[in-house]
């Protein structure tokens, strides 16, 4: 295969041109936030950062389109995506490094930072993550035995699941943020808002990968030949799934019990 | 044997002595056959024009491995051992608190007396910003930070501890001659952290006691004024 | 017509095929360029230190100056020099030296050289003086959230920017060594630098997040009002600390790691003998990866954290000297009975060692806190980490860059040159380092713009300033050696150190498309045997 490879590409310059606007999207997206905060600059960042997310989305959208009609599958994906994960974990890690100091040197006065918190709704939050793990999983499967109908089918069942988990946390955060629970209020406010926001943050990427993936089966581009990005996508998903479990034991369970 | 000038800074030296004399014959160990292989193994037209093939020697990497080891492990130990009693300061010790802020250090002493050092970009410091001591008596710093981190820095005793905000710090010192000594801010805080130091002026237990009778000095001005 | 474009040179291409290009080698040039344009800032940014610190009160600038100037020379030396620079030298080696096309995501590499570069922009932003950013590279909050540090934002999309591009780097390097490798070639056998490289990268992967988590923090406390560093409602500033050091004391070694990297390759092809011990000289690599990830407390010696804690890792940081160690005397172990060839990156290499042998051993009594109590932030630190990152890692990647110098650009750097230049920059920065250890032993602070006029700070800040010229004469020569070269040095052979390493058995410069097939090696391959030898 290699082989093939250099011979297929004697002597030519090879080139790309998404990388590019890409990278300039992600130059205007910190300098739209800072113009916004550190600037006072409201226009200056409305215009960069609506710039920045039209090169990024369309960078990635030709840069996959590129992948599909000329890129060639080396396989590499799943040993590329572990590796992002462990990256992923550290990340997170911070953040719990944070939350479990404060509740540990501030157990004491812990208690009158606790708001009312109804504990059934992490339950739920729990099932629908874990439900759309298993679903993702027979859709990857059916996938790759080409079986195109229920892949599709049981990918959007996962969708419908993470977008579910989305809204209900929203109204969640709506609703602690109005009974005067705020990132601000004390160092259990933050640490949960942090946690849950940073993992919120993770469902979103995976359900945008998701959408993503729904379209090339759609679009007949992804066949069972082809299946290392579903791969990707899938794994990131359990990884999601997972640290939730983390997340919600820590921000729910261990904060607000006392 | 005669006293040293102030108290730990016996031990830091006693420790630099110690390192500086594994360091130096550690590198002479290094130097001098790298040196030697240096000059003797240069390549020599028809005399010396191939290397030798080989390929390691167990015997010898263990040596090196275990050798140092155990110097390290001896370090390590020696540097715990004066440690605490670089760390925890004798019982006699009198009690200062000293306050870091933006820029400039509070010192109030056990009588409730306080005394104002603020950043000073002649470094000349007044008089009464003085931060008077008694010569001969262990003194123990209880270190807090109003804004953020600095760092208090005795420079005869060699020794700092930060002034962290939310946290009290400690360290302890004895200066045992009479005279003006500096002290630094040791962790950057900004503008002027290069000017937060003062002079720490330590005198006979007699005279010291005199002055801390002597009404509570200045304890009534604010930062804010003074620091205009 | 393939036939003839096999040997058009990499370079040869027009503006679109640069700016568009996958190509590891041209990335490897962008990375390369930027990283000595941003080593020269940071240089010149420190002879400004330099000179403000000639003797007490501020004769060239204000304190602000001064206090940005340290901030953007710590910052870029350290991310864009002696992190940057060997990105330049992992991505023009491992596929030339595992017998690849390019890496495993030529696009993801470009992209990861995009982000280097936007990450480059935001720093030349802070050049505008009302964009200073004044929290030293080290950004310690409370003070690191305070105006009178300048514009947070800044700093933090700096640091998340360079570590997007490091993160992206290291997952496709270590993928492309882990299965690109050509038949033949095993992690056993393969070159030490590709291990060093891959060790850095694992350290980047696992680290960069945790200093971008903390930087994170910072502006979600300044900007958003969170409470992770404000003690009144249960944060604390030592979080960051803590989370900082966790990636920033590995960073020294994704730094130093593989500067040891070309330490051996240059060692070996030079004395005309295989490394002695090469296995050990592997697992000590990674040895010292791994143990980097148990130290970072000893950042915090005076920090006011628990003084167990402060033991304990008093003795992790001491371990790290013995892998270390093994390293040394493997080299040392090397020279003997080789067939010695002075060539400049030689003396680089030779060079380099010796001066981490210093820096190395000075970082022991600072692992220890009954030393460090009394040198912690003072100019003794600064001397240590000078003798090891702007002596052992500047001139070890000289030294790979001159000894690749052929191979990159098909020309031959000039000799003398590089050999007059080499001892300048070494007297130089012996003079300047080495008084920095003592001006720091008698008390002088670090980051202090300005200082009490002690005799002794004088005359030792004298001596600094003045060695610190040389060296940066010493360093303006190589650079005007390698221009020189590039425009009209002699046309440099396929393989004129006679290696047989990989990347030394295809034309100087390389195709653009590196082999003609994937080569086939036996199983006794060995990039460390002398066979062809050179007339030198
Ligand atoms: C790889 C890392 C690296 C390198 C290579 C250097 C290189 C140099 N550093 Fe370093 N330095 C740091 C990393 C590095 N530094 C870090 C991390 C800090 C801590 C920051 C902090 O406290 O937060 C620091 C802090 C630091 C200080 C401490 C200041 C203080 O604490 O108050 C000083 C002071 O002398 C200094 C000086 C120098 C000098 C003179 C060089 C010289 O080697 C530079 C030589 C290079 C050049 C000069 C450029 C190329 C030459 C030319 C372009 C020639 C033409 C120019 C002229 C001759 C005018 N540096
Ligand atoms: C490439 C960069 C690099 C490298 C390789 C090192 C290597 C080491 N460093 Fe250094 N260090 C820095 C860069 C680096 N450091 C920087 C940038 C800072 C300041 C950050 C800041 O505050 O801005 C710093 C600060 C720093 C501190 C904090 C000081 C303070 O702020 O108070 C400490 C404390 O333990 C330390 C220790 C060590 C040790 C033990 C090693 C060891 O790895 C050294 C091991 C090597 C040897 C020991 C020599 C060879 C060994 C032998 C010959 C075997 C025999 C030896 C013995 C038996 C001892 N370093
Ligand atoms: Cu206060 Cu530095
Ligand atoms: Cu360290």
């Amino acid at each position: 295969m290699a082989q093939h490879e250099m011979h297929h590409h004697l002597g030519e310059h090879e080139t790309s041109i998404w990388p590019l606007p890409i990278g300039v999207g992600i130059l205007l997206m910190p300098i739209s936030i800072t113009s916004f905060f550190a600037w006072h600059q409201q226009m200056l960042a409305l215009v960069m950062g609506g710039v920045s997310f039209l090169l990024i989305i369309f960078g990635l959208i030709g840069w996959t389109n590129e992948f599909f009609s000329k890129g060639h599958e080396e396989g590499f994906g799943g040993l590329a995506i572990s590796l992002f994960i462990a990256t992923e974990v550290v990340i997170f890690g911070t953040m719990f490094a944070a939350f479990w100091t404060a509740r540990a040197t501030h157990a004491d006065v812990w208690g009158q930072w606790v708001p009312h918190m109804n504990l059934i709704i992490p339950l739920i939050l729990t099932l629908i993550l874990w439900t759309s793990s298993f679903t993702i999983l027979v859709s990857e499967k059916s996938v790759e035995k080409g079986k195109r109908a229920p892949a599709i089918l049981w990918l959007l069942t996962t969708i419908i699941l993470g977008s579910c988990f989305v809204v209900i946390h929203f109204n969640e955060w709506k609703h602690l943020w109005h009974s005067g629970f705020t990132l601000s209020s004390n160092m259990y406010g933050t640490g949960f808002y942090a946690l849950t926001g940073i993992h919120t943050s993770h469902v979103l990427v995976g359900l945008i990968s998701q959408l993503y993936v729904l379209w090339l089966l759609l679009s007949g581009k992804m066949t069972e030949h082809r299946t290392t990005m579903y791969k990707a996508v899938s794994i990131y998903w359990h990884f999601v799934d997972l640290m939730w479990l983390l997340v919600a034991s820590s921000a729910y369970i261990i904060g607000s019990l006392v | 044997m005669v006293e040293a000038l102030a108290y730990p800074a016996n031990l830091w030296e006693r420790i630099y002595h110690i390192w500086l004399f594994v360091a130096v014959i550690i590198y002479l160990i290094v130097a001098i056959p790298m040196l030697y292989f240096m000059i003797r193994y240069r390549y020599k037209k028809g005399k010396n024009e191939e290397g030798a093939h080989i390929e390691g020697n167990n015997a010898l990497e263990i040596t090196w491995t275990v050798i140092p080891l155990l110097i390290v492990i001896y370090l390590a130990t020696q540097s715990f051992v004066f440690y605490q009693k670089q760390r925890n300061a004798p019982e006699n010790a009198m009690e200062v608190k000293v306050t870091g802020f933006m820029w400039g250090w509070e010192v109030d002493y056990p009588n409730g007396k306080k005394v104002f050092a603020f950043f000073n970009p002649e470094y000349k410091i007044p008089e009464e910003q003085k931060i008077v001591l008694p010569a001969g008596k262990p003194i123990k710093v209880l270190l807090t930070s109003r804004d953020v981190i600095h760092a208090f820095y005795v420079r005869p005793a060699k020794v700092m501890e930060d002034a962290v905000p939310g946290r009290i710090t400690h360290l302890w010192f004895q200066i045992n001659k009479p005279g003006e000594y500096w002290a630094f801010c040791r962790e950057y805080c900004g503008t002027q952290h290069s000017r937060m130091v003062a002079i720490l002026k330590v005198v006979p237990q007699a005279d010291f006691d005199k002055w801390i009778k002597a009404g509570v000095a200045q304890s009534n001005d604010s930062p804010k004024l003074a620091s205009q | 017509m393939a036939a003839v474009s096999v040997y058009r040179p990499w370079y040869s291409a027009g503006v679109k095929e640069w700016l568009f290009t996958t190509d590891h080698k041209k990335i490897a040039m962008f990375y390369g360029v930027t990283t000595l344009l941003f080593f020269l800032v940071a240089g010149i940014m420190a002879l400004g230190i330099r000179l403000e610190l000639w003797e007490p009160g501020m004769q060239f600038m204000s304190p602000e100056t001064y206090n940005y100037l340290l901030t953007g020379h710590g910052a870029v030396a350290l991310l864009w020099w002696a992190i940057g620079v060997w990105s330049a030298f992992a991505n023009f080696l491992i596929p030339l030296m595992i017998g690849a096309r390019d890496v495993a995501f030529p696009r993801l590499n470009a992209l990861s050289w995009w982000t280097f570069f936007a990450a480059s922009v935001l720093v030349l932003i802070t050049l505008i003086p009302s964009n200073h950013i004044k929290m030293m590279w080290t950004g310690y909050p409370p003070y690191s959230l305070n105006d009178d540090a300048g514009v947070t934002a800044l700093y933090v999309f700096i640091i998340h920017l360079v570590g997007a591009s490091s993160i992206m780097g290291a997952v496709n390097f270590i993928t492309t060594t882990l299965r690109m490798r050509a038949p033949g070639i095993t992690l056993g056998n393969m070159n030490l630098i590709l291990h060093a490289i891959m060790a850095a990268n694992v350290i980047q992967l696992l680290g960069v997040p945790s200093f971008a988590g903390a930087v994170t923090m910072l502006f979600l406390d300044k900007y958003l009002g969170t409470n992770f560093f404000n003690p009144s409602l249960g944060g604390d500033p030592l979080i960051y600390e803590n989370v900082f050091w966790f990636y920033s004391h590995p960073a020294v070694y994704v730094m130093v790691i593989p500067a040891f990297g070309v330490f051996s390759e240059v060692i070996s092809t030079f004395s005309r003998k295989p490394i002695f011990g090469q296995l050990t000289m592997a697992v000590a690599i990674w040895a010292i990866a791994l143990l980097g990830f148990m130290v970072w407390i000893h950042h915090m010696f005076t920090s006011g954290i628990p003084d167990w804690i402060r033991i304990v890792m008093s003795y992790t940081t001491v371990l790290i000297g013995v892998p270390t160690g093994i390293k040394i005397f493997n080299w040392v172990a090397t020279l003997y009975k080789g067939s010695i060839v002075y060539k400049t990156p030689m003396l680089f290499t030779l060079g380099g060692i010796f001066m981490f042998l210093v820096g190395g051993l000075t970082g022991i009594p600072l692992a220890l806190p009954s030393f460090d109590i009394n040198v912690h932030d003072s100019h003794f630190v600064v001397a240590h980490f000078h003798y090891v990152l702007g002596m052992a890692i500047t001139l070890g990647a000289f030294s790979g860059i001159y000894y690749w110098f052929p191979k990159l650009t098909g020309k031959m750097y000039n000799e003398t040159l590089g050999k007059v230049s080499f001892w300048t920059i070494m007297i130089g920065s012996n003079v300047f380092y080495f008084f920095q250890f003592i001006v720091g032993i008698e008390g002088m602070p670090r980051r202090y713009a300005d200082y009490p006029p002690i005799p002794e700070f004088i005359e030792l800040h004298h001596i600094q300033t003045i060695g610190s010229f040389v060296l940066a004469f010493g360093i303006l020569l190589t650079l005007i050696n390698w221009i020189l070269s590039v425009v009209r040095g002699e046309k440099a052979t396929s393989n004129p150190w006679g290696s047989s390493s990989l990347e030394w058995q295809i034309p100087s410069p390389p195709p653009p498309h590196n082999f003609d097939k994937t080569p086939e090696l036996p199983s006794d391959w060995d990039p460390y045997a002398y066979h062809h030898k050179p007339h030198w």
